[in-house]
């Protein structure tokens, strides 16, 4: 019985392993780059004749993993002893990596975004580059714009170094401007006039809109910050402890209210469920929308497309005065790596002119002398963002460590129920405020 | 059967099913419509149904911007190593829950079931940490290995088709001088084609689409899959729709032809008149 | 005295042979079932352990877990505002869509189980649906879904019907999951078909000869030989349907205003989101022990409806 059960599954099972390890010996050779700190790599400096090996992690995809890619491959050329594994992740980018940080096996090199940083430095997973950044092979200061280097600092320490950063600002359809005979909007306008501005812009036919004003996603918490902030002082206290008093104060109810009356009194925004079925369909590109709240990412586009004729303008100023806020994408060093100064020297690369030379024709980069030579601070379609970097602001995230599961979700809910139908702002903004407090007690 | 004889029932068949048919394909129109355009016609409002001039291209230029043909090999590798090694574990398992009796068989039947119903989130992270101690992260190993090892849906599914089989059959065998083994292949499996083949073809299109293992175990982007590649069209503010689709379409093309291709073999198991009675 | 202990003699050793078939059987059993044996000790019991002990900590993942005994499941029943709210809305979605699955599927597979010319390709129709994934599904089913533009309304107006707000409506969210759901019931429909091919055809014949009409024939036949496959599709029916969790992630990030939180999805949220993996796995062991409750109800009545035509019990 056993006999013939060998003899009729052996083969098969045979080939079965051979096929398998095969594979393995295939794939092993990468497996050394994922044991941690013992395998002898050393940290010496970049001149060390040693080979250094790195991980690098990046969530992008398409033409920004290429760019990134190509630089990596130049910085490999002039260092030959330096290997560095690229691995891109293409989608759960924080799912994977919160999974490396917990079984302690995490790249090298992290790419970060602004709000990742407060979270993961204050418990330890980011290592702490403000030597690095001093040191003999450090960084000069007045090379990059503080306020976007600043965005990756967190208590006071540095944690990341900025790759490309966008801000807002209102891009505008200069056709329609012309059809509907209304002046294009200028620097230092108000979120009043964008109202009027835009009620101006919108036509309706047989009842149904067919061209809205402005478009602003604002289900968005993030997105709704420069509206909030120039009505009132922000969701959260300035310690970050207490949302009773800030995500219901009086000015974030009449920001929230000129939210609210832009989608259901005079709809001149389009709703959720318009930019949804929108999506994969550009509606600022295609006409629809007269002025859009973005930031620069889809500006190169637009500037081949033939038919449409934009322009951008900073974002409107309220009470308050102007805020913007910053889009950060950067790369920090994992705490527990063993290459740590072999990882700075890459980032200090990738960050200065070896990668922002690439990566500045598609992003304001923050290392000055490429960014001034691309026009970034003088061309009149980045100048509006580049102006506007003296207003950035601090964003909830980086105030509040437990944001995400205090006032965002709160924040979000409350956003969700202003535009889903007309609600009296300021009772639906005190629930939110009670139960972000009240999370924050968990 | 009866249908040939009622010409009215049939068509009314082919009624029902054909308008049925209209809502299942229409996403397919889509993606096939889409995978055609130009960049200027994806945002087009109203969407465009029709594309002209079809953009033929788009297909030969998203299978060469990226490395679609290695991610297509290794996807196939992996697919045919987990299918076979799932037809292969379950079958036997499967017999055993069906046709042996041994003390502790019942709760382990239920153990085995309950392995399904724990969330993956919450087990990922120690699963994770399990592969990498022994070096199989960044290999194919944890996507193929473990089916060599039985999976509970699949032994759940075979146990309940193995049930159905007469006991008779295998007495016969037994007189026969048949083995354990020797049951299984010549008694249980060709009565069970069909079952089989499900299992096959199940097992086929998890592994194929698989995204969320092969996410978290490969890193080098050599070692990914379809489903990992296709989401290198997700830009991060540009999604490339056309291309997207176009790679879409075709990745679904071998689930889709094996499904039809097993549909052929799908037949009534060998008949067991003879034994009966 | 020699009769007796001879009579005794005769007795034990079929009670002896007896015993050692079974340990025989027993023996047989252990070795076919040891490939999946492995894989629980090695692959199942480990991670779920220790997402059990997980559930007794607190952990970001970022820093070491840290004890907090019992309190995510006090936390849990509680204080979580969406608990509830959360496993309301999976069972809603149960207990609607595992019997509609059900009857929907079977109903589908016995139009397709025919001979007929092009049932193959009908089969293989039904089927794609649940072979397309992602970003394009979702994409799809806004456009499908638009209350003012999208086709489903566009359709009922044809009719004189103002559709409603579909996944954007509070209200219709998640009837709407349950209406997509059953689009790519077909997908299971080859389940559906390996039942009902196991049915001999000889038992449809004698029943034809004996006068019976289709819908006895259905009635006695069919359904009681296609009651393990029913069972296996219950099971893992209600097993799939309460850790439903792709749209919610997907499309509508268990929105609009939570009506499509589904309960795998809100314990994601905590883990992934709110960077608590603790009280993830303490909801992950809340819904296992729901659900294997669930299950083994099922299976316990089993026995009274199930029939099996070759278990040996």
């Amino acid at each position: 019985m056993k006999k013939k059960f060998l003899r009729k599954w052996l083969p098969a099972l045979l080939i079965g392993v051979i096929a398998l390890t095969g594979c393995a010996q295939q794939n092993n050779g990468t497996a050394a780059t994922n044991e941690p700190a013992a395998n002898g790599n050393t940290s010496t400096g970049t001149a060390g004749t040693e080979r250094i090996k790195l991980r690098m992690t990046t969530w992008s995809t398409a033409d920004s993993y290429e760019m990134q890619k190509s630089v990596l491959d130049n910085y490999m050329k002039e260092h030959p002893n330096v290997e560095i594994t690229f691995e891109s992740v293409p989608d759960g980018y924080d799912q994977k990596l919160l999974a490396q940080f917990a079984i302690g096996d995490a790249p090298d090199i992290i790419m970060l975004g602004e709000t990742h940083i407060p979270i993961f430095s204050e418990n330890g997973g980011l290592a702490d580059l403000t030597e690095l950044a001093a040191g003999p092979n450090g960084i000069k200061r007045d090379e990059f714009y503080e306020d976007i280097v600043d965005y990756g600092k967190y208590k006071d320490k540095l944690y990341s170094m900025p790759k490309d950063w966008t801000n807002m600002a209102i891009l505008y359809n200069k056709k329609l401007f012309d059809e509907a005979n209304v002046p294009y909007p200028k620097a230092g306008w108000t979120w009043d006039e964008l109202y009027e501005t835009a009620k101006k812009l919108t036509k309706t036919e047989n009842g149904k809109t067919v061209q809205w004003g402005f478009k602003l996603p604002g289900t968005d918490q993030r997105r709704v910050q420069p509206l909030v902030l120039a009505y009132g002082d922000g969701i959260v206290s300035p310690d970050g402890s207490t949302y009773q008093g800030y995500m219901n104060s009086p000015g974030t109810v009449q920001a929230l209210q000129w939210l609210s009356d832009a989608y259901h009194k005079d709809k001149i925004m389009p709703s959720s469920t318009d930019t949804d079925s929108f999506k994969g369909i550009d509606m600022f590109a295609a006409g629809k929308v007269a002025m859009d709240f973005n930031g620069r990412w889809p500006i190169e586009k637009y500037m081949e497309d033939p038919q449409l004729d934009f322009g951008t303008v900073p974002l409107p100023v309220g009470p308050k005065g102007a805020n913007n806020f910053v889009f950060y994408g950067g790369w920090g060093i994992y705490a527990k790596s063993p290459n740590k100064e072999a990882a700075w020297d890459v980032i200090k690369y990738m960050t200065s002119r070896g990668g922002a030379e690439i990566f500045g024709d598609f992003g304001f980069v923050a290392y000055k002398p490429v960014a001034e030579e691309k026009g970034q601070a003088s061309d009149p379609n980045y100048k509006p963002f580049t102006d506007e970097i003296p207003n950035t602001k601090t964003m909830p995230d980086m105030i509040d460590v437990d944001y995400p599961k205090s006032g965002k979700p709160a924040f979000t809910e409350a956003l969700e129920k202003i535009l889903l139908s007309e609600s009296d702002v300021k009772q639906v903004l005190d629930e939110a405020a009670a139960a972000a407090d009240q999370a924050k007690q968990k | 059967m009866t249908l040939k004889k009622h010409p009215l029932l049939g068509s009314l068949l082919y009624l029902l099913l054909g308008v049925g048919s209209i809502a299942m394909l229409f996403p397919f129109v889509w993606m096939l419509s889409t995978s055609f355009k130009s960049d200027a016609q994806l945002y087009a409002w109203p969407p465009v149904w029709l594309p002209l001039p079809l953009q033929v291209e788009n297909y030969a230029r998203a299978f060469t911007k990226l490395p679609f043909g290695l991610w297509f090999g290794n996807t196939a590798l992996i697919t045919v190593l987990s299918v076979f090694g799932t037809l292969l574990s379950c079958t036997v398992t499967a017999y055993g829950f069906a046709r042996y009796r041994a003390p502790g068989r019942g709760v382990l039947f239920m153990i085995m079931i309950s392995t399904m119903m724990i969330p993956w989130t919450v087990v990922m992270i120690p699963k994770f940490f399990l592969f990498t101690q022994i070096g199989w992260v960044n290999t194919f190993l944890p996507l193929t290995v473990p089916s060599f090892f039985g999976n509970a849906f699949y032994v759940f599914l075979l146990r309940q088709f193995f049930l159905t089989i007469p006991p008779d059959t295998e007495e016969a065998a037994k007189i026969d001088g048949a083995g354990v083994f020797g049951i299984l292949w010549h008694v249980m499996l060709p009565v069970t084609v069909p079952v089989l083949i499900t299992v096959a073809i199940f097992q086929f299109d998890a592994a194929w689409n698989d995204f969320l293992q092969p996410l978290i175990y490969l890193n080098k982007q050599e070692l990914f899959t379809i489903s990992l590649g296709m989401n290198f069209f997700n830009g991060q503010f540009d999604v490339q729709w056309n291309y997207l689709m176009a790679v879409a379409c075709v990745a679904m093309l071998p689930t889709v032809i094996l499904f039809f291709i097993g549909q052929k073999y799908f037949v009534q198991g060998i008949a067991l008149t003879g034994i009966k009675g | 005295m020699e009769a007796i202990t001879s009579r005794k003699a005769a007795k034990t050793a079929p009670r002896k042979q007896k015993s050692l078939l079974k340990r025989k059987e027993a023996w047989i059993f252990y070795l076919l079932v040891s490939p999946w044996l492995i894989h629980l000790v090695a692959l199942d019991a480990g991670p779920m352990l220790a997402s059990l002990y997980f559930s007794f900590t607190e952990w970001n993942m970022l820093t070491a877990p840290e004890w907090v005994g019992l309190s995510n499941y006090a936390d849990a029943l509680t204080k979580d505002p969406l608990f509830w709210k959360s496993l309301a809305i999976t069972f809603g979605f149960a207990i609607v869509s595992v019997p509609l699955n059900l009857v929907v599927g079977l109903a589908l597979a016995l139009l397709l189980n025919t001979s007929l010319p092009g049932t193959r390709l009908f089969r293989t129709i039904y089927y794609l649906p649940s072979q397309i994934n992602g970003v394009a599904v979702m994409v799809m089913w806004v456009f499908v879904f638009n209350p003012d533009l999208g086709l489903l309304n566009t359709l009922l107006a044809q009719f004189g019907i103002q559709g409603p707000g579909w996944i954007f409506d509070p209200n219709w969210a998640l009837p709407s999951l349950v209406f997509m759901n059953l689009w790519s019931v077909g997908g299971g429909t080859i389940i559906w078909l390996a039942g009902l091919k196991g049915i001999p055809d000889s038992l449809y014949e004698s029943a034809t000869l004996d006068g019976a009409n289709a819908w006895k024939r259905f009635r006695y036949i069919t359904l009681p030989l296609l009651t393990p496959t029913i069972f296996f599709n219950l099971i893992t029916g209600i097993i799939g349907a309460l850790q439903k969790f792709g749209e919610a992630y997907v499309m509508t990030k268990g929105g609009p205003l939570n009506s499509t939180r589904f309960f795998n999805y809100h314990l994601y949220d905590y883990a992934f989101g709110k960077f608590e993996m603790g009280f993830a796995s303490a909801l992950a062991w809340l819904l296992f022990v729901i659900i294997l409750a669930l299950t083994l109800l099922v299976f316990s009545t089993s026995g009274r409806w199930v029939y099996y035509g070759g278990d040996k019990k």
